[in-house]
């Protein structure tokens, strides 16, 4: 009984170990948990002096000030972003339109340019010194209400007029509707974006280690480079993995739990939802609130785009005449072609993995990818950190090996090269990557792909002739993401990137921590500008929703 | 021409068909009929080539392409398959999508083949159309034409009507009908209408619950329906309460509410004593005004 048990999970599991699409994703979410698995085996050993020393002195501040970072990002964005969402979902004024995409341009903006460019700015101007932990959560609240703004109008504009009708009818104001009835539905949206802004606040580096703040991100920088304790570091990433996973883990428990609230996956009629839409009647106000309306759009966009942006094309511009050509256009081609190779890498295993899910007969694979996608929500710093310690042991054996060999060392192959730099963007990126893949596939419905082999023709026809014409949108969309993600990436580059390799991302970030902020300008400049592409193009796919 | 010997077929652990046997003979079109969830599509998928079986064989022209031993691939079985949703290619046009399957042929070949088509689809002014420029209509017409080209032993349409509009599908129904009989070629489609099923086939093979309840033709169907399900199944009609009693000089007859009515066939003679329903279609009732009995009825 008991062996012919056995004997059945034996012939399944061999039934599923050939199935080669479910083995080669599990061979590459495996490699991609590689970092998450480094980060957790550093809890094997922990050293309880290392811990008390922390204890005594910086810990209560890395918890507290990250805690606070995040909280008070949370409410900040969450604020901007339901606020402004709810101005352009609900009321018709000056430039309402344009706002609606304008709005999301402070998505191009990193975190600590934004910090670095106002800081000079109020240094000039000698007002205050904006170096403080209010500073860091105004600033970051500024470039990350994007996040909610845009889940929040998606789930305005998709609330039926019929609920505002019946309120209305019920002698209910909007603004008690607003609070009763619009913002209850759209609160997993708010959520979701709230908690992705709460775990960008989480990661950042730049701007707290350039005001000088104790949070986690820095203690881990400070704990490895300042006092060489790895271990301890590790287990600092360690922690802040967990705060994350924390904040993912709420946001994916709320929405589980108002999953009833989502109107949009009812079947309604198409015809009478479209005409309900098309009759929703944007409130006209009087001239003075209108004008109200648009100040409100217009200062946000100016503080977190506009001002910013304009100061650092004046010192760009400023610098211009003695700047370093040669250098700048190395670090252009080192950040554009970092960025393009790995866009085309991260996509590739990206299409890969959304071809196992399609293909594989074991439906296991949709966790494999969702575990691999995992690594979106892992910090810069964690990641960098999960990935040295192991890389650096595998360079130590395999010198040990060659020069048993060849009696000589051949030096850092895997940590401290390219390859430690790509294989972070892979785990870190590679979640955006395969949004599009997965949704440009879904979209080829299954029928289309046995059509395909009743007509006679092989899987790689069906790839080649069918998939990638109706894939290219996706996989281009995928890449420009990736490629943008890359180019701006901060902690994890710092860290990983060979000797003396710099990108605009990295020198914008030296300079200003040398407080050399009007040279930093240039390459913050073309960031900011490259990052606008992406914007331009989630405005359209939102548009021709 | 097709052939099915005792096929059985499982999906994962489940068992979705079971002994089911059909053959269809060269130019004929058959059609599955039954109601959602009797197993008819993952029997015209196990046909195309797409599931193995677990017992039993499927021969077309003779040759055995699937058994519990042997799966030829789908891409070498010469079966031409039409979508229920058509899945026509949405970036190629008509034409291109028409002749996708004759890959090995010549250009000439091709673009006589594809004239052909589309003089008998009438899509020839569509050919450089692309499929989301069509109605629904003449996307299944496209659908057809691709799935005929490579000249396939069989094809085999999924819930071909289903897409379309309700008021058209009788006459597109003829139409299609027409083409497969001018093409000659062996078909089998799956339906849950049975007018569909009516206005097309040759020999339905009624399916229920995994398996094949009774294949006849649609006339046979309607008239000798062979089990309690068919009778339901197929056509309007009532089930009268009786009794099956000997008479003499007859097999027997039933005793019912309406009165007695002579049986055709000897029943066996376990049968004799037992509860029995008669089966009483509208087309059964003749009208005599000048009868002895008249009665009051709402019509």
């Amino acid at each position: 009984m008991f062996t012919s048990l056995g004997r059945s999970f034996v012939t399944k599991m061999l039934a599923v170990l050939r199935d080669t699409w479910f083995v080669s994703a599990l061979c590459l979410c495996a490699l991609l948990g590689v970092p998450i698995i480094a980060i957790l085996w550093s809890f094997t050993d922990i050293s309880l002096p290392l811990w008390t020393h922390l204890i005594d002195t910086n810990l209560s501040l890395y918890i507290g000030n990250s805690l606070l970072l995040a909280l008070g990002v949370g409410i900040g964005s969450g604020v901007l972003g339901v606020s402004l969402a709810w101005c352009v979902t609900q009321y018709e004024f000056w430039g309402r339109s344009w706002f609606q995409w304008a709005l999301l341009l402070p998505l191009a903006m990193p975190a600590y340019i934004m910090a670095y460019t106002y800081t000079g700015l109020f240094d000039d101007l000698g007002w205050f010194d904006s170096r403080s932990l209010i500073g860091a959560i105004a600033f970051m609240s500024l470039v990350l209400y994007p996040y909610v703004f845009m889940l929040a109008k998606t789930a305005f504009s998709g609330q039926q007029q019929q609920y505002q009708e019946v309120a209305a009818t019920l002698g209910i104001t909007r603004s008690a509707y607003f609070l009763k009835i619009a913002l209850p539905i759209a609160r997993p949206a708010v959520l979701t974006g709230v908690a992705l802004a709460m775990m960008e606040a989480l990661a950042d580096y730049g701007t707290v280690a350039f005001f000088g703040i104790s949070t986690f991100t820095t203690g881990i920088f400070r704990t490895w480079f300042g006092m060489g304790e790895m271990q301890l570091a590790s287990q600092l990433a360690g922690g802040l993995a967990l705060f994350v996973l924390v904040v993912l883990g709420l946001e994916k428990h709320s929405r589980r739990n108002m999953r009833f609230y989502q109107t949009q996956d009812l079947p309604v009629n198409k015809d009478t939802s479209a005409r309900a839409r098309s009759t929703t009647s944007l409130s006209v106000q009087s001239s003075i609130s209108h004008y109200a309306l648009s100040a409100y759009c217009l200062s946000v966009l100016l503080l977190a785009f506009i001002v910013p942006v304009t100061q650092l094309c004046v010192w760009a511009l400023s610098t211009l005449e003695h700047i370093d050509v040669t250098e700048y256009w190395t670090l252009l081609v080192n950040s554009f072609a970092l960025a393009l190779f790995s866009s085309i890498l991260i996509v590739l295993i990206a299409l890969c993995l959304s071809y196992a899910q399609r293909f594989a007969k074991t439906k296991s694979v949709g966790y494999l990818t969702q575990f691999a996608a995992l690594g979106y929500a892992i910090p810069g710093t964690v990641l960098a950190i999960g990935i040295l310690q192991p890389f650096g042991w595998l360079d130590e054996q395999l010198n040990y090996v060659w020069y048993q060999w060849f009696g000589e060392y051949i030096g850092l192959v895997f940590s401290g090269t390219f390859v430690a730099l790509f294989f972070a963007y892979c785990v870190r990126f590679l979640s955006v990557a395969m949004h599009n893949t997965q949704t440009g596939l879904e979209r080829i419905k299954p029928n289309i792909d046995d059509a395909v082999l009743t007509l006679g023709r092989g899987r790689l026809s069906l790839m080649r002739r069918i998939h990638f014409p109706l894939l290219r949108k996706s996989l281009l969309a995928a890449s420009i993401l990736v490629f943008v993600d890359v180019l701006k990436e901060l902690p994890a580059t710092l860290i990983l990137r060979p000797f003396n390799f710099n990108t605009l991302a990295v020198k914008a970030f030296e300079y200003a921590a040398d407080e050399r902020l009007i040279a930093a300008a240039m390459p913050s400049v073309t960031i900011v500008i490259i990052g606008i592409i992406p914007v331009i193009m989630l405005t359209r796919a939102m548009q021709q929703n | 021409m097709l052939k099915l010997e005792n096929i059985q077929i499982a999906l994962g652990e489940k068992h979705i068909i079971h002994d089911v046997s059909l053959s269809l003979a060269s130019g004929d079109i058959g059609c599955l009929l039954g109601p959602s969830g009797c197993g008819k599509t993952t029997l015209l998928r196990a046909i195309a080539g797409f599931i193995p079986l677990v017992a039993g064989t499927i021969r077309i022209q003779g040759e055995t392409v699937s058994s519990s031993q042997q799966h030829i691939d789908v891409t070498q079985r010469k079966v031409g398959v039409v979508f229920q949703d058509f899945a026509l290619f949405p970036h190629l046009t008509v034409g291109q999508n028409i002749v996708f399957g004759l890959h090995k042929q010549t250009t000439q070949q091709q673009q006589a083949r594809l004239t052909e088509l589309l003089d008998l689809t009438q899509l020839t002014e569509y050919a450089d159309q692309y499929p989301h420029q069509l109605s629904g209509g003449q996307q299944q017409r496209v659908a057809i034409a691709r799935a005929l080209a490579p000249r396939p032993e069989i094809l085999l349409l999924d819930e071909p009507f289903s897409a379309l509009d309700p008021s058209l599908r009788e006459s597109l129904a003829l139409d299609i009908k027409t083409l497969l009989k001018y093409e000659g070629v062996t078909a089998l489609l799956i339906t849950h209408d049975q007018t569909e099923a009516f206005t097309i086939a040759d020999k339905i093979a009624v399916m229920n619950d995994g398996h094949i309840e009774q294949y006849a033709s649609a006339y046979d169907l309607y008239h000798e329906p062979q089990t309690y399900f068919v009778a339901n199944f197929v056509g309007e009609g009532r089930f009268i309460q009786g009794r099956v009693v000997v008479a003499p000089n007859t097999h027997g007859v039933i005793q019912t509410a309406l009165g007695e009515f002579s049986v055709h066939e000897e029943p066996a003679l376990a049968e004799y004593e037992k509860q029995a329903l008669l089966l009483v279609r509208p087309d059964d009732f003749v009208v005599d005004p000048t009868s002895a009995y008249p009665s009051d009825c709402d019509w």
